[in-house]
């Protein structure tokens, strides 16, 4: 059980400037998820904690500087993206690998290879080569290689991104009862915002080498707090409004076509502000023209698209001014295409973003 | 941090190639240096500065008769070279599996056996009295045995069969990768065989014939020992100039010279060849 | 896969294939003649020739002198070649593509013009003929070949092998001993066995510094210049033995290198 406190991280290639400051606490025993898309800085940032880039900033792990330390001393196990088994050794010896390093004697070897066989239910695999295995195999043996060593932290390079969609979700599910077994500080990279929300007690959102936002997995998702993070995780409809006033719990502000709307209130705010806010998929209220609508905003569309996703739909809407907007709904009521529709939302449901 | 730290390891493992590779640009540059020293008779040569040499070679056209007899062979047997080649990759790129391992165990043991072994069995071939004047003669369809050995088509035949295998093996290397998608997409859209053959597969081979002919223009261009046993002093090339004038004249000014000439030579052709294939090769 | 278009190629492939293996149907049968003539078919089989060989003191020094040259600069631009690998593919610095092209630059140089320019230097030294200047020139000759497969080994190798190694203990050295070479084996013993053949076959260059002994391919060269009967066919079917059964044995891995291109 470790604390790992990275602190004014950067690292440039060249010119180019990969990570940009980057401070974060990683909580003994916590899963932390690296969430982002390609290119920004994630693997990077993996990288710098295990020792493999340099970098400028610092590094501490119970509080000691980890800097100077080359990545064979520093006892932290990676799981990467291709899995890295070696290839002419047998699934035990993989596993055994870093103990044989570490001049502890066969028995206890032996011992702690089993246990991990166990752990991960290899047990029937023990003597097969990396290439006898399939997908999910591998990962298992990848994650008992580095657990093997006892390291003080754990780090996942997008580790279930090569396997198919069903055993990626049971994969999931192995690997957070795996750590909470284990209670090991774990960063996980990753680009996939679904993964990350449902392992991790923490996401951290990243966006070209700077740090978008760090929370729960609800805090992220429920309250983001730049347009970037509410596009990048799950789907947003963002629109662009002037302030008027405030008014209890809501704010009223106008959408570029005149539209009054209101939206949850939020921070310090004035009158004449331009802003931006977003209203998920899933809390927009669809309903026909004469019904009564909700609270937040009554905006006349026509029905451009129907998804059907099995248990739910999604709708797709044209507004005033072109604006697409998209809709979740679970039960159809039978959407057409071309039907005429009134969005709405509830206040509190429409938040605003800092820019 | 890794272990990029430290320049003295990497200097330290470039060391011995530093050596070797040091040593070949000494030689080149001594080269270079008694190419322009007087030569005072054998074995003797002078301290100063001369252009004679060169004089001497680009002069008479005895010496560079030598020369562009080299380059004129080497170009049409490259092209003959070329378009067998080609033939053969495509065989070896069609054909099923087996096919295939034999003829590429038939390719290797050409690759690895010494051209000398390779060019006298050519020989025992062309000969006078070798195989294949003797199944023409049997069956009547010449009066005289050919005259192939010590001709410039006995030079030529055994130029090309020597060096068959470096054009085959980057032009298969090239058909291999390309997709085979990409043929079907072609006959989808209704391309017929050969259309197929011209606008797709050769433009995609490109890169493989340029090294081939890259490889085998040069290999051709010097060749010694070609000429020299199926030559038989009849068509020298250039790199047979060269040893003579050093090693049985013992003029090494001259023969440094020349092959100062022959360096540069090559070097141009190479370079025009590359730029060539640049411009007939599609950009991906 | 053969479409009926194609029955020309095929009857072209076979004939090219025709064409390159009856030199060498012909140079074994050659060997097997009884008489003194170089005929083919062989007027019966004998062994005569080969027998003979051994009373031949010139092949049996050259052949010995080829042999220790090629086992040793073999062994030397192997391990070289291993060296510039690690240090192009496994540290960072400034000017390591410029490393690479003048390690290759002998590639683009004709054999003669080696020759010549060790010639000139070495006799400018005074020390043409000795196994030391051969052996300089067939290491010269040979670590382009071995520097190239080796650094494309090592750069097509995964890097993440080598950093799970040190993640879980192994100092650098460790990890690149212990995983990488082990992983690359194949890739740097086909260069070593290019090396092999290349200075074992090498005439052009060599025949500038041999001396009262030769080797192998110019004492070949030297004598069907001179001599018309059957032991330099004998010889050289002795030589192509061991060539076909290496090829035999080892086809289906030479086969797969030489068509990927990596030779």
């Amino acid at each position: 059980m470790a604390v790992v406190n990275i602190r004014n991280v950067s690292v440039s290639y060249g010119d180019q400037q990969v990570l940009n400051s980057v401070s974060l606490t990683m909580e003994s025993g916590k899963f932390i998820a690296v969430l982002g898309p390609s290119g920004c800085g994630k693997t990077t940032l993996l990288r710098v904690v295990a020792g493999f880039s340099e970098y400028s900033g610092s590094v501490e792990i119970d509080g000691k500087a980890y800097d100077a330390i080359p990545p064979h001393k520093r006892n932290i196990g990676i799981v990467f993206q291709d899995y890295a088994l070696f290839p002419h050794r047998s699934v035990e010896e993989n596993i055994a690998f870093g103990l044989r390093l570490r001049r502890i004697s066969r028995a206890d070897i032996e011992q702690k290879v089993t246990q991990l066989l166990d752990l991960l239910q290899l047990q029937a695999l023990r003597s097969r080569y990396p290439s006898q295995l399939s997908g999910g195999q591998r990962q298992r043996v990848a994650i008992a290689r580095a657990l093997a060593v006892d390291p003080k932290v754990l780090l996942l390079d997008e580790p279930l991104s090569a396997l198919d969609k069903k055993l990626r979700e049971e994969m999931q599910v192995e690997l957070r009862q795996l750590q909470q077994r284990v209670g090991i500080t774990t960063m996980f990279v990753t680009h996939d915002q679904e993964e990350a929300l449902a392992l991790a007690d923490k996401v951290v959102v990243m966006n070209k080498g700077n740090i978008g936002q760090v929370g729960t997995p609800s805090e992220v998702y429920a309250r983001p707090r730049s347009r970037f993070v509410a596009d990048f995780i799950g789907k947003s409809n963002v629109f662009e409004a002037t302030l008027d006033k405030s008014e209890g719990d809501a704010l009223v502000c106008k959408l570029a076509g005149g539209e009054t709307v209101r939206i949850a209130r939020s921070g310090e705010v004035r009158s004449g502000q331009e802003i931006h806010f977003f209203v998920r998929p899933e809390q927009l209220v669809l309903c026909k023209p004469e019904s009564p609508a909700a609270d937040g905003a009554k905006l006349a569309g026509i029905v451009r698209h129907v998804v059907y996703k099995g248990s739910n739909e999604s709708i797709h809407i044209e507004l005033a001014g072109s604006k697409m907007v998209e809709a979740q709904v679970v039960q159809s009521r039978g959407w057409n295409i071309g039907d005429a529709v009134v969005v709405g939302w509830n206040a509190n449901d429409a938040l605003i973003l800092a820019e | 941090m890794g272990i990029g730290q430290r320049l003295g390891w990497p200097l330290l493992f470039l060391l011995p190639a530093a050596i070797v590779i040091g040593f070949f640009f000494f030689t080149m540059s001594i080269m270079v240096r008694i190419s322009v020293a007087p030569n005072l008779g054998p074995a003797q040569i002078g301290d100063g500065f001369t252009s004679d040499n060169y004089i001497q070679f680009f002069g008479s056209t005895f010496y560079l008769g030598y020369l562009f007899r080299s380059l004129w062979l080497a170009a049409y047997c490259t092209l003959i070279t070329a378009v067998l080649g080609y033939t053969l990759a495509y065989f070896i790129h069609r054909s099923g599996r087996r096919t295939r391992v034999l003829v590429g165990a038939l390719l290797v043991i050409q690759f690895f056996t010494a051209y000398v072994i390779r060019t006298y069995a050519v020989m025992l071939v062309i000969g006078k009295t070798g195989i294949l004047n003797r199944s023409l003669l049997g069956a009547g369809i010449i009066e005289r045995p050919l005259a192939l050995l010590f001709t410039e088509t006995g030079v030529a035949i055994g130029m090309i069969l020597v060096s068959l295998p470096f054009m085959v093996f980057p032009i298969v290397a090239s058909l291999q990768s390309i997709p085979p998608n990409v043929e079907m997409a072609a006959a989808s859209l209704g391309a017929s065989n050969t259309r197929i053959f011209w606008t797709v597969i050769v433009p995609l081979t490109m890169p493989g014939i340029a090294a081939g002919i890259v490889v085998v223009y040069l290999f051709e261009l010097t060749s010694y020992i070609v000429p020299g046993v199926l030559g038989g002093g009849y068509v020298d090339m250039i790199a047979n100039l060269i040893y003579a004038k050093a090693m049985q004249s013992f003029d090494h000014p001259f023969a440094a010279a020349a092959a100062m000439v022959t360096l540069l030579v090559s070097g141009l052709t190479v370079y025009l060849l590359q730029k060539f294939f640049r411009l007939v090769t599609p950009r991906t | 896969m053969w479409r009926r278009k194609h029955i020309g190629v095929k009857i072209a492939g076979y004939v090219l294939l025709l064409l390159l293996a009856i030199p060498l149907i012909v140079l074994v049968g050659v060997s097997l003649n009884p008489g003194v003539e170089q005929i083919f078919p062989p007027q019966g089989i004998s062994l005569r020739w080969y027998y003979n060989l051994a009373n031949r003191s010139g092949f049996i020094g050259a052949l010995q002198l080829t042999l220790i040259l090629a086992v040793g600069s073999t062994i030397v631009s192997t391990t070289i070649g291993l060296l510039v690998g690690i240090a192009l593919t496994r540290f960072e610095f400034w000017g390591k593509d410029l490393i690479l092209t003048l390690i290759l630059s002998p590639l683009i140089v004709p054999q003669v013009v080696v020759g010549m320019a060790f010639l000139v230097t070495l006799s400018g030294l005074g020390v043409v003929s000795s196994l030391l200047s051969l052996s300089l020139l067939h290491c010269v000759i040979t670590l382009p070949f071995t520097a190239r497969a080796v650094v494309s080994a090592l750069a097509t190798s995964s890097r993440s092998l080598e950093e799970a190694a040190q993640s879980l203990g192994a100092t650098p050295a460790r990890a690149f001993l212990s995983v990488t070479l082990p992983i690359v084996s194949p890739g740097v013993i086909a260069a070593a066995i290019f090396a092999f053949v290349t200075s074992f076959e090498n005439f052009t260059a060599s025949q500038f510094l041999v001396w009262d002994r030769t080797t192998l391919p110019v004492e070949l060269y030297n004598y069907v210049q001179t001599e018309s009967d059957p032991p330099a066919a004998a010889l050289s079917s002795l030589i192509l033995l061991p060539v076909v059964l290496f090829v035999v044995v080892f086809n289906r891995f030479i086969a797969q290198h030489m068509f990927s291109g990596r030779l």
